[in-house]
């Protein structure tokens, strides 16, 4: 798989590099401001594209913007956002264009790196990954349209929300693929979404239900 | 939905504009009627002022100069009043507020150093003359015009000849046209003069009844003083609390994270399970802190603003709340792109952010609005709920901090609250919008 990166600090760059690399992940290009960000997003040997929300020349949102720009030119690029912080504002930029393939995380999850090589992958693969903050905050805002679900739908919701696969949920909540998929069924009925067997479009689903 | 705005208040009917009519018009010349009248009656206080100065030293002065003071006051008020209403805005007192239960020495003393009472005499003075002058000349034109239209009638009447008999004559007819034409000229004299008579006039009630211009910079001074000592005070609270919070927190963390990895390296020979433990707790604990290190950035400047400027970041934080909230916008540009001074942006970012907190914590309420409106010079906030109201601007309050906070930048903050809501909190600050996309610099992520 290759890999673009963007990221000012050195030493977060190199770590990342290396953590990638580790992992059968090359890294093709790396990049540390955003013209060039915006000029190796046109590389059309990237798998995925890794990149900081905060680039020089300002240091604000320019990696979020040229993100979001380069889905524009290219529907279904994978992305994965790295940030100091997460914002619901822009959790719900990256989600606008619907087709999936996007990743938005908080940079302290690099330090799970199990965790954060499985979000790569997933994102490299047309799946949604967002943070756990983000999910929480969206539960905590909509604590009460969840009122129907019963507890273990709730959780179920919560992975489903992070962008874990069925097996994935099973595993975390120690039940079986077919339990998982029951929960599932029965969330999506009283929530009134639409069923769907491909697992990205029901995390967009979720979470578009969650941010409405 | 949200009311709109009230327009900019005016006191005055001069808000109909310059080209009001005929009733404008009138408006003016009563006005200038009853300025008239008063300029003479006005002498009288101030005479009897004057006179009563001398008399201090024997003590029936006393009474005569606060009796007279007191009139004359009340007298130079109403000028006030109706040169407020020709110029549209209020023009304000100047008076210096008295305490009350004070005694009469103390009363005569504070009369006799308060600037506004020598203005007052000298206005008295003014007023009986030019302003007498300015004030007589719309009502003479008005006068005149009513004499030269009952000329022919005045004409006729001492020479003693039966009016109706006189009706062919034809001398009559050209007295009563030369009466015509002249009340006609008269008339439009009146109608031109009098705008710039009665303006002028205005002007000079407001120069000289109005703050003298010592005045108005020496309440500027003392309302800056007391909002700079706020503006010290709570950025050495500001500094005091990030302190603190980086000394318990993020540094206890940071010693104990510290212990953890070594007691791992020393463990990782012997008890390499015990280890892997102690550096999963090592993992966990720094994502802990990461975590309080983006809760105190967020307190100091949140990282959206910066970004996004006010707009962005109050509909983030609108994002965020467990309430459903409606956003509007107006004067921000078609992308929301214009950018304020970064310490108004903030200001205005904590005062909402305050507000908001306030709805999700007391008013009971599920939903609400933001109204930000950048008009020239002058930014405006509305954040409005339908719960239970009550809320008040008091000592201790979140607001009250946020109206110092306010202070710092010229700027207001009012709460009307009535119990049963809806509670509307208004903020009003200065300023002036940067150019779009220019963004503040900031720390790099």
């Amino acid at each position: 798989m290759r890999a673009l990166v963007a990221e000012d600090h050195a030493i977060l760059r190199a770590g990342l590099i290396q953590l990638l690399e580790a992992h059968d992940i090359e890294v093709v290009e790396a990049v540390a401001d955003e013209p060039s960000l915006v000029r190796a997003l046109e590389r059309p040997d990237i798998d995925v594209a890794i990149l900081d929300v905060r680039l020089p020349p300002t240091g604000t949102d320019e990696g979020l913007r040229a993100a979001v720009q380069a889905r524009r030119r290219r529907p279904g690029l994978p992305i994965l956002v790295l940030s100091q912080y997460v914002e619901q504002l822009y959790a719900r930029e990256l989600l606008a264009s619907e087709e999936g393939a996007v990743g938005y995380l908080l940079k302290d999850r690099v330090t799970n790196v199990q965790q954060f090589i499985s979000s790569v992958r997933q994102v490299a693969a047309g799946g949604t990954v967002m943070d756990p903050e983000v999910v929480n905050q969206l539960l905590r805002r909509r604590g009460a349209r969840l009122a129907a679900l019963t507890p273990r739908e709730r959780e179920v919701l919560e992975h489903m929300a992070h962008g874990r696969s069925n097996a994935a949920i099973g595993d975390a909540m120690s039940i079986t693929e077919k339990a998982v998929g029951k929960h599932i069924a029965n969330i999506f009925a009283k929530l009134d979404l639409p069923a769907s067997d491909d697992d990205n479009r029901r995390v967009l689903a979720v979470l578009a239900y969650l941010q409405r | 939905m949200l009311a709109p705005l009230p327009p900019c208040v005016t006191t005055g009917f001069v808000a109909a504009g310059d080209d009001g009519g005929v009733k404008w018009r009138w408006q003016l010349t009563l006005v200038a009627l009853v300025a008239a009248l008063l300029s003479v009656v006005c002498l009288v206080p101030a005479v009897v002022a004057l006179l009563s100065l001398p008399l201090t030293v024997l003590w029936v002065g006393i009474p005569l100069l606060i009796g007279s003071t007191w009139v004359g006051r009340r007298l130079a008020n109403a000028y006030r009043y109706g040169a407020g209403l020709v110029l549209g805005r209020p023009v304000p007192r100047p008076y210096r507020t008295e305490d009350q239960h004070r005694g009469f020495f103390v009363v005569v003393r504070g009369l006799l150093t308060d600037e506004a009472t020598w203005r007052d005499l000298l206005w008295a003075g003014v007023n009986a003359t030019a302003g007498l002058a300015l004030t007589a000349l719309p009502l003479v034109f008005l006068a005149l015009a009513a004499a030269a239209l009952a000329l022919p009638f005045a004409d006729l009447l001492p020479l003693s000849l039966p009016l109706p008999a006189s009706t062919d004559d034809a001398a009559w007819w050209e007295l009563a046209l030369a009466g015509l034409v002249m009340a006609v000229g008269l008339l439009v004299a009146w109608w031109y003069a009098t705008p710039h008579l009665v303006r002028t006039w205005a002007a000079m009630v407001d120069a000289m009844l109005g703050p003298s211009r010592t005045a108005v910079l020496s309440s500027r001074v003392a309302a800056l003083t007391t909002s700079r000592a706020d503006s010290v005070d709570s950025a050495a609270q500001e500094i005091r609390r990030i302190e603190r919070d980086l000394h318990d927190g993020v540094q206890v963390r940071l010693v104990s994270l510290g212990m953890t990895i070594g007691l791992a390296e020393e463990l990782v020979a012997s008890k390499p399970d015990r280890a892997r433990q102690m550096l999963a707790e090592a993992q966990r604990s720094v994502t802990d802190t990461l975590q309080d290190l983006r809760r105190l950035v967020h307190g100091i400047h949140p990282p959206v603003l910066a970004d996004r400027g006010l707009v962005g970041a109050v509909r983030s934080l609108a994002l965020d709340l467990p309430l459903d909230l409606e956003v509007r916008t107006s004067g921000f540009g078609g992308d929301e792109s214009v950018r304020l001074p970064a310490p108004v942006e903030a200001c205005a970012y904590f005062v909402i952010s305050e507000a908001l907190a306030n709805i999700v914590k007391h008013s009971g309420a599920d939903r609400g609005e933001i109204l930000l409106e950048l008009e020239p010079g002058i930014l405006h906030g509305v954040v409005r709920d339908e719960g239970r109201g009550g809320a008040k601007v008091d000592g201790g309050s979140g607001l009250s901090g946020m109206q110092r906070r306010l202070a710092a930048f010229d700027g207001t903050l009012t709460v009307t609250s009535p119990p049963g809501g809806p509670t509307i909190v208004t903020m009003e600050v200065p300023c002036e919008p940067l150019s779009p996309r220019t963004t503040p610099s900031s720390e790099p992520d």
